[in-house]
């Protein structure tokens, strides 16, 4: 559940934000109204489809781009008019982002904890802890030119990620990397939520955001859809349990469940833990495949954004 | 403390841009003194003997100059190409750190190429110790110039397809037309007073007069004076106001 203001203070908070772009003679709303509030200390994900709204809205909270109009404020610091503050506080994983191709990833983390205001000595300690905790340290004197693309990420996130701000803005991490190297990057984002840092993570791995988020948001054409826990996102899609099925089944097999969804060439059927079972049973019985689980946040996630799109058409 | 914190930013862009960029990527040095020892030989070959002070003026402007489209495109290829300029942004790194800590680095490209030519015109003209800091001076302002200038339309490109022919036309302009390695008194004077609206007319005009190879009245070499400084502020003012650290 989000946080009201004023009850603990907020690390995150946008109060009716709106951007609007000018696209050539069209004019473009990326965020709408937007109001989040995310608490201090705790892992936030801000999930959507390309182009919903995600990277404008991280972009506006860690003071790279202005609003049109409403508030974002970070620690009680307003993004527009206290941003020399605010950038005291925050660090920023941008998308895409990758280190300078001559440097090492040790001297990429190294140098920005310096200019961040580090110590020498705490600085090179720090980086050491990084390198280690990202399983770095194997690259950690190679030049970045001669790293692949996800050692190149890894290093990004590392030197980001070793700053230890108050408050972090992480665009998308993860992409590009190996499944090995995303739960290196899992831990040590746990590990600095546990010493006190507010994390505001976006991602397409929503495998990714279930496992770390203690609260998300779905954002889709620039408007909230959802905002709360993963389980309280799986209440609103009105199911706990899902079936998935080849596509062929007899309809009559699926009478009396109101939530199909065609995910590719099978059949995604969400429900109670009950009504599983039971399909499972009548499929097993007539002779079709069928694989029973609970739901996940990506079905939740397919079944709600999905259903939205087909309304506003 | 944060006057402190934006000095070792300052310091850090200049090690990481500047030295380590320098020590792993030698080859750069020798695209960079490229231009201005070939208008040099250029120069040598099809003009007067006596010219060639001009040229090695004109030189030590030119490769000056370059320092702010080298910034240019440097800063113009983080913001856009590897999106780092944005965590320099969400950082407490003011805009003006970064931009003179690239533009430091780009410096210490050029301090090779330049100290040759200073040893050059050593040998084209008499050189004093005060001739010698009077140099140094120019060079230093159009540094400043020219990297502010350099800073600023970086700030504006969308895109890295745009930077070639812009960064190209631009110090095209203010380096090679005006008259820096050549006398001004080349241009007809019924359109001399063009030259004055290029900045840099002022950086070689004065070097050429500091150097003894024109001689001015103090008055004159005064108005050149006030004229590359006045440029100087110019242009460090419109980049304040005008460069896009944040998006809008």
């Amino acid at each position: 559940m989000s946080v009201e203001a004023g009850q603990f203070m907020n690390a995150v908070e946008a109060i009716g934000l709106r951007k609007v772009y000018k696209a050539g003679k069209k004019t473009v709303c990326a965020l709408d109204s937007i109001d989040i509030a995310v608490a201090k200390g705790r892992l936030f994900s801000f999930l959507g489809r390309n182009g919903a709204g995600k990277t404008t809205f991280v972009k506006i909270a860690s003071t790279l781009l202005l609003p049109t109009s409403g508030s974002v404020r970070i620690l009680d610091h307003d993004v527009v008019n206290e941003t020399a503050r605010v950038r005291e506080d925050i660090a920023l994983v941008p998308q895409d982002v990758r280190p300078y191709y001559h440097l090492t990833p040790r001297e990429t983390a190294h140098s920005y904890l310096r200019i961040r205001g580090l110590a020498r000595e705490e600085a090179a300690s720090r980086t050491q802890w990084v390198l280690d905790e990202m399983g770095l340290s194997e690259y950690a004197d190679v030049p970045c030119l001669q790293l692949s693309g996800g050692l190149q990420q890894r290093t990004m996130v590392a030197m980001v990620l070793a700053t230890l701000a108050p408050v972090m803005f992480l665009d998308e991490p993860t992409l590009g990397m190996d499944p090995m190297a995303r739960r290196n990057v899992w831990k040590i984002i746990e590990e600095i939520r546990s010493r006190g840092s507010t994390v505001f993570l976006t991602t397409h791995y929503l495998d990714e955001a279930e496992r770390l988020s203690e609260e998300l948001a779905i954002i889709s054409r620039g408007k909230i859809l959802f905002r709360g826990s993963v389980r309280e996102l799986k209440v609103i899609v009105g199911a706990d349990y899902r079936a998935i099925m080849n596509r062929n089944v007899p309809r009559e097999l699926l009478s009396g469940f109101d939530t199909i969804v065609e995910d590719g060439g099978r059949l995604l059927v969400l429900t109670t833990r009950e009504g599983a079972l039971s399909l499972a049973d009548a499929a097993s019985r007539a002779g079709y495949e069928i694989s029973v689980g609970p739901v996940t946040l990506e079905e939740a996630f397919i079944r709600l954004v999905g259903s939205s799109e087909i309304d506003e058409a | 403390m944060k006057l402190r914190l934006q000095l070792r930013a300052v310091g850090t862009f200049l090690m990481i841009n500047g030295i380590i960029a320098l020590r792993r990527q030698t080859i750069v040095l020798v695209s960079i003194s490229l231009a201005p020892f070939t208008f040099i030989y250029f120069l040598y070959l099809v003009s007067p003997r006596a010219e060639l002070p001009f040229g090695v003026v004109g030189a030590i402007v030119f490769t000056t100059v370059f320092t702010g489209s080298m910034l240019l495109n440097d800063s113009a290829y983080l913001r856009l190409e590897r999106h780092l300029q944005a965590i320099y942004v969400a950082s407490p790194v003011m805009a003006v750190s970064y931009a003179a800590g690239m533009a430091l680095s780009e410096l210490i490209f050029i301090l090779p190429p330049l100290v040759v030519l200073f040893v050059v015109l050593g040998f084209v003209v008499h050189i004093t110790p005060a001739i010698l800091l009077s140099m140094l001076c120019i060079v230093i302002l159009t540094w400043i110039m020219a990297s502010s200038l350099g800073f600023m339309v970086s700030s504006f490109f969308k895109q890295m397809r745009e930077i070639w022919p812009i960064a190209s036309l631009i110090f095209s302009v203010i380096s090679i037309v005006p008259p820096i390695f050549y006398p001004i008194t080349a241009i007809p004077a019924n359109y001399r007073w063009i030259a004055y609206f290029a900045p840099t007319t002022y950086s070689a005009l004065l070097g050429d007069s500091v150097v003894g190879i024109v001689h001015v009245s103090a008055f004159i070499q005064t108005l050149y004076v006030g004229g590359l400084v006045g440029a100087t502020l110019m242009f460090i003012g419109i980049a304040s106001v005008f460069t896009r650290w944040r998006e809008k």
